[in-house]
């Protein structure tokens, strides 16, 4: 009986807390947007987290029918969050989603501050988190999600998050941990997330994935990351290539074989992104959402017809009669891939703007822009404007991409033609708008900070 | 020995001493798709690429786990970058049977320059913890320690070469290991650290220079921001190759010059040239 009541105690106690941390940030946050200081991504939740450091399970127990997804991934989590809460909240299943970039413990923290009431009570149906690679194994302390969507594991900021090994090992024991017949809903044609799949007991494992005649390449690059056995470390064999390690693989001496895995449920439909790398982020979202929520894909392609693309993804811009496009550049593998949107683009390219900083959320190490093909930049672009406060190792790497193209001869000159550096980004803009025609597309691939910026400079007015 | 003196003497060395064609080198680039992360690859572009504006013809020769150990000793000048721990394993595996050819070319002064993972591979062993050790090629007078508790060393760097000819101005690059090195009691340094942790953070010692040879940690590519230590080892591979100087035709370093100006100005380095910047205690 006394047990009893202190449990009843601490219930009201943990109660009158939360509805005190809740109130406390909601508070702050308004305050905030009054006064313009910010969107509140992430500081609301950090405050409650210094509050109370369970903050987070502590809501989600309170909200316990909330139904929970997470998606992980070097590339492409802002995307395929993004279509997965669209198709959701069209079929009826209302559905929010944190933050793009605030993709932290602190970032699922704002998210749920901002979408509960009062009480802490969260009337939404399902959340969709996007999960920073490193952040996975807090966050699933804190909240056990019904589904996990894992996208790919590439090489980015190594300087930030270590090696790609000891990543897949932390997740490993994150999908280790998580209640018996959670879905993992898996790239089969990326070997360490494959293999990851193969090793999970007691989940629901499913693999998206291209079929091969979809897949253009045939030859593994230097730089990519996993072309070795996650199992026994041979060298694997790839009968079709996606892009750096993504493909139809085996392994000649363990027999690791991803041929039969994977399903595409997007085949036939129109993608309303451009891009092979979205093929996956498509196919992963229709995966999930049928495995999970039992949405078809004939209902997925209804729904996504008035889907727009997340901020900073093949965003259109209109400023000063220009028609920028913006593309988030920021590690080798999402670079190559703008690069991919820039040579299939019909009209020609005359303008580009490439801006590298090395702010903290860019990560301080500049030497990824070595593993970026800008050769076919070069080849494809009449001039390259590099901004930013690392603007000259870009350049650098520039110089070397020109000599690859051009030739030893026409080096020099042709360096001096196609590229022009302006370290100040204002100064670059204007300067690009002097050089270009009205109604002419200019392409920008920025990192992070860079695109934050950019898209205050050029005020969000959007055109179609 | 014998090998390269029957070298010298076919029909194309031949023709090359007289002119016929152009000066040849080969850079032997060890390991490209397991010992490759954070951009390492560009070195190999820029030796290559900056060799030819020497008028040099210039090869690129991927050493790999198939190749025979005859092509390290072929090699003019040599190179290999860092590696994740899974990798790194393989690797080591592999050159224990290219040990003899390695070793033999390094103590004739072929140059070469190993970056972070190869640096470490180089050394004698590399510790894990209190009962991990991996044995290295004891090429290098030098061992790492990765107590596996501490904060890896992360961030750029600056460095002053203790190699005459790079005295112009400080080396600089990114640096990232949980790996602290150790030099042994003879072995000299690469350089001395202004900014930045170095071998271990501790000792101000950064890499290790040996017959021509350079172990660093240094990433960015290190070579991309460090043109003279580019042209130092082509100039190195020339010179053991073909007995005479390689007059170095300068180069447009103009983008190289304005990128490491706003390394120096950040470290607060006036104009990184030596003498310009107050020594630290110590050096």
């Amino acid at each position: 009986m006394k047990e009893a009541n202190s449990d009843k105690t601490r219930h009201i106690l943990d109660n009158l807390f939360l509805f005190f941390s809740i109130f406390l940030t909601k508070m702050a946050y308004m305050v905030s947007r009054f006064f313009g200081a910010g969107r509140g991504s992430t500081w609301p939740g950090e405050i409650a987290l210094r509050l109370r450091r369970d903050f987070v399970r502590k809501v989600a127990e309170k909200n316990a029918s909330l139904r929970i997804v997470l998606v992980v991934g070097t590339n492409g989590k802002t995307t395929s969050a993004k279509l997965l809460a669209h198709v959701l909240d069209k079929s009826g299943e209302s559905a929010f989603s944190n933050h793009s970039g605030a993709n932290l413990l602190n970032g699922v923290a704002s998210s749920l501050i901002k979408h509960s009431n009062w009480l802490g009570r969260i009337r939404k149906r399902v959340a969709i988190f996007e999960i920073d690679e490193n952040a996975l194994s807090q966050v699933a302390r804190q909240i056990k999600p019904e589904a996990i969507l894992v996208l790919n594991l590439f090489r980015d900021q190594l300087d930030r998050y270590g090696e790609i090994d000891a990543i897949t090992l932390r997740w490993k024991k994150v999908f280790s941990e998580l209640p018996a017949r959670s879905s993992l809903v898996l790239n089969g044609q990326d070997p360490a997330i494959f293999y990851l799949g193969q090793g999970a007991k007691n989940l629901s494992v499913h693999y998206f994935g291209l079929p091969e005649k979809e897949l253009p390449g045939k030859s593994v690059a230097l730089e990519a990351d996993s072309v070795f056995c996650p199992n026994c470390s041979a060298r694997l064999h790839f009968s079709a290539l996606a892009y750096s390690h993504i493909g139809i693989f085996d392994c000649p001496k363990c027999g690791l074989d991803n041929s039969r895995a994977v399903e595409d449920l997007s085949q036939g439909m129109e993608n309303p992104l451009r891009g092979l790398f979205n093929r996956y982020n498509l196919s992963g979202a229709m995966l999930l959402a049928k495995t999970v929520f039992g949405i078809p894909p004939i209902k997925f392609a209804r729904f996504l017809q008035d889907f727009e693309p997340s901020f900073g993804r093949q965003e259109k811009i209109k400023y000063q009669d220009r028609n920028f496009v913006l593309q988030l550049s920021k590690n080798p593998v999402g670079f190559n891939r703008a690069l991919d949107l820039l040579e299939d683009s019909e009209q020609p390219v005359r303008n580009v703007l490439v801006i590298l900083n090395d702010n903290i959320p860019d990560g301080r190490d500049v030497s990824w822009i070595w593993d970026v093909e800008f050769e076919r930049l070069v080849g494809r672009a009449g001039r390259i404007w590099v901004s930013g406060l690392r603007a000259y190792d870009m350049a650098i790497r520039l110089k070397y991409a020109v000599r690859e193209t051009a030739g030893r001869e026409k080096w020099q000159n042709i360096t001096e033609q196609k590229i022009a550096v302006r370290e100040n980004i204002g100064a670059a803009l204007s300067e690009i708008i002097k050089a270009s025609e009205p109604e002419e597309t200019i392409h920008v691939l920025p990192v992070y900070s860079a695109m934050l910026l950019l898209r205050k400079k050029l005020s969000g007015k959007t055109f179609k | 020995m014998e090998k390269n003196t029957k070298k010298n003497n076919n029909a194309y060395s031949i023709l090359e001493r007289h002119g016929f064609i152009k000066k040849h080198l080969i850079i032997g680039w060890l390991y490209p798709e397991l010992m490759s992360t954070y951009g390492d690859q560009g070195n190999v572009r820029i030796l290559r690429d900056r060799a030819e504006g020497r008028e040099i013809s210039a090869e690129v020769r991927i050493i790999s786990l198939e190749s025979p150990a005859k092509d390290i000793a072929e090699a003019d000048l040599l190179f290999m970058g860092g590696a994740q721990d899974q990798y790194q394993k393989i690797v080591s595996e592999d050159l224990r049977a290219k040990k003899n050819e390695l070793g033999e070319a390094i103590e004739r002064g072929v140059p070469g320059l190993y970056v972070c993972g190869a640096y470490q591979l180089l050394g004698k062993h590399y510790a894990i913890g209190a009962h991990t050790k991996i044995e290295g090629l004891g090429i290098f007078d030098c061992h790492t320690e990765n107590p596996g508790t501490g904060k890896r060393m992360i961030g750029n760097i600056a460095l002053q070469a203790e190699i005459s000819e790079l005295s112009g101005y400080p080396i600089i690059g990114f640096e990232n290991h949980g790996g602290k090195t150790y030099l042994g009691a003879s072995a000299r340094p690469f350089g001395r650290v202004l900014k930045g942790f170095g071998n271990n953070g501790e000792d101000k010692a950064e890499g290790i220079f040996y017959k021509n040879n350079i172990g660093t940690y240094l990433h960015g590519p290190i070579l991309s921001k460090n043109p003279e230590l580019a042209d130092w080892l082509i100039g190195k591979a020339y010179e053991v190759k073909y007995k005479e100087a390689l007059p170095l035709v300068p180069l447009d370093d103009s983008f190289e010059n304005k990128a490491r100006a706003v390394l120096f100005k950040r470290a607060n380095l006036k104009n990184g040239r030596q003498g310009e910047y107050v020594p630290l205690s110590g050096l």
